[in-house]
């Protein structure tokens, strides 16, 4: 788990304090909003694989992680409310704020005050190498350990998703 | 500066980024020389079918709305995006969450730089026009919590969805506190659970909207693909409540949904044990038996 966000910003960019009490406290997952895949969704395109889940901070913060795939890609971000607090890509060549380099690899991007994840022209991120192989099921476990996220008696929900999904 | 030195500039910048690489078998990824609001690249996809080039956005539009809970239906992000495949002679492929373009092989540089436009479009403007994704507001926080609690002393509570949107024939998203889908002999409903706490603040406008609620999703109780269960407190030195519980009760045959008074111990037992079977009945042929030790050790 990374905590210490400082290491990868720039001297006079603060990670966001609100997001990051959120992040540093237990959190499990509660239950289901939705879980589809390839499955026809009337007139909205959506995603092939998605799953939707309900999680709960040790302080009542309730917060949605959402899971899906673009393309080849896997991505895993955690709401808060309006507010995406931690988004993990597994796609090369994101660039942060102020640094010509790109990543090569999957990374976790987080908001500070000055860079949001939405709404904002860019933003600062970590590098996590994925190597999930195409399975969103697993890349979830991946997330939910990088940030303190309980699977609870969920895990047995989502070893089924992983079942059904993989027939 | 003169012209040429930007020129060059531009021309070193494009060059770094745009990027064109197999990824799967008979199929180019494009990275396109601009990133997203996040740092990330945009990526397109381009595959021959029947002689032509299909450009895609690679998924990430769908991705896009998804993410930021524009993927419903009147959602303002949505409308663009029919704006813009109109406008653009774009394919949205529901199925596989796809914008497409599909173009002669010689034209593959001008659908690019369409493609381009669209996707650049909607990844700039959407987070700026989006409604903020909203879960309907429970009838009763107080009565839900407690209801959610009881559920976890049974050991169901990982069973059930939570703030479950229920959609109405006029009102997208009804707030459904409890959800859950039960199979027997090869046909499944699905049970819908309202908690109410008539016992603090308008008990009359809740009962009143609890009545709207199950007129408007009547179909589907009707049709027997759900059930719609109310669960309710409320208290005997507050008028307005007991109208509240009187009115819930004495109109729930004709509104189709199902009254449990929770402060009542025969309603109480009954709500829970329904759950609880239902929930389990799956896992344990003896449920009866299940519940009541469970509901003892809770």
């Amino acid at each position: 788990m990374a905590f210490n966000l400082d290491q990868y910003l720039p001297q006079d960019v603060a990670p966001d304090l609100d997001v990051e009490r959120i992040i540093r406290l237990g959190k499990r997952i509660v239950g289901e909003f939705k879980s589809s895949r390839a499955r026809r969704t009337g007139r909205r395109p959506r995603p092939v694989e998605i799953l939707e889940l309900q999680v709960e901070s040790d302080q009542g913060d309730e917060l949605v992680l959402r899971a899906y795939k673009e393309g080849h890609e896997m991505i895993a971000e955690l709401h808060n409310g309006p507010d995406k607090i931690r988004a993990l890509h597994t796609h090369d060549g994101h660039r942060n704020p102020m640094h010509p380099e790109r990543l090569p690899n999957g990374h976790m991007h987080f908001p500070t005050n000055d860079y949001p994840l939405i709404a904002g022209n860019s933003s600062f991120a970590y590098e996590i190498p994925c190597s999930e192989e195409d399975n969103l099921i697993l890349f979830i476990e991946l997330f939910c350990a990088e940030i303190d996220i309980q699977m609870g008696p969920f895990q047995t929900t989502l070893d089924s998703a992983r079942r059904r999904w993989t027939e | 500066m003169n012209c040429k030195a930007i020129e060059e500039s531009i021309l070193a910048g494009f060059t770094d980024w745009s990027l064109v690489r197999s990824v799967a078998s008979g199929e180019c990824l494009v990275r396109l020389p601009f990133w997203d609001g996040n740092g990330d690249p945009i990526d397109l996809t381009v595959t021959v079918e029947d002689g032509l080039a299909v450009i895609s956005d690679n998924g990430s539009i769908a991705g896009l709305l998804f993410s930021l809970g524009q993927d419903h239906q009147g959602a303002p992000a949505l409308k663009l995006l029919d704006d813009l495949a109109r406008a653009h002679n774009l394919k949205i492929n529901y199925d596989e969450g796809l914008v497409q373009l599909s173009i002669s092989e010689k034209q593959i540089y001008d659908g690019i730089a369409e493609m381009a436009k669209v996707v650049l479009s909607m990844k700039t403007v959407v987070p700026h026009i989006r409604v903020f994704p909203r879960r309907p507001g429970s009838f009763g926080p107080r009565l839900r919590s407690k209801v959610a609690k009881k559920y976890r002393e049974l050991e169901i509570l990982h069973l059930v969805e939570r703030s479950y949107p229920l959609v109405g024939a006029t009102v997208s998203e009804w707030p459904i506190d409890f959800h859950w889908s039960v199979g027997h002999n090869g046909t499944s409903y699905d049970v819908n659970v309202i908690t109410a706490d008539l016992a603090v603040a308008e008990p009359l406008v809740k009962a009143q909207k609890i009545a709207a609620l199950s007129v408007d999703t009547r179909a589907q109780h009707q049709s027997g693909q759900g059930q719609l269960r109310v669960a309710i407190e409320s208290r005997d030195d507050n008028d307005q409540s007991m109208e509240a519980a009187n009115f819930l009760r004495i109109h729930s045959d004709e509104l189709d949904y199902r009254l449990f008074d929770l402060r009542q111990s025969i309603d109480e037992h009954e709500f829970y044990s329904s759950s609880f079977r239902e929930l389990t009945i799956k896992f344990s042929g003896n449920w009866a038996e299940q519940f009541m030790t469970t509901a003892n050790r809770g």
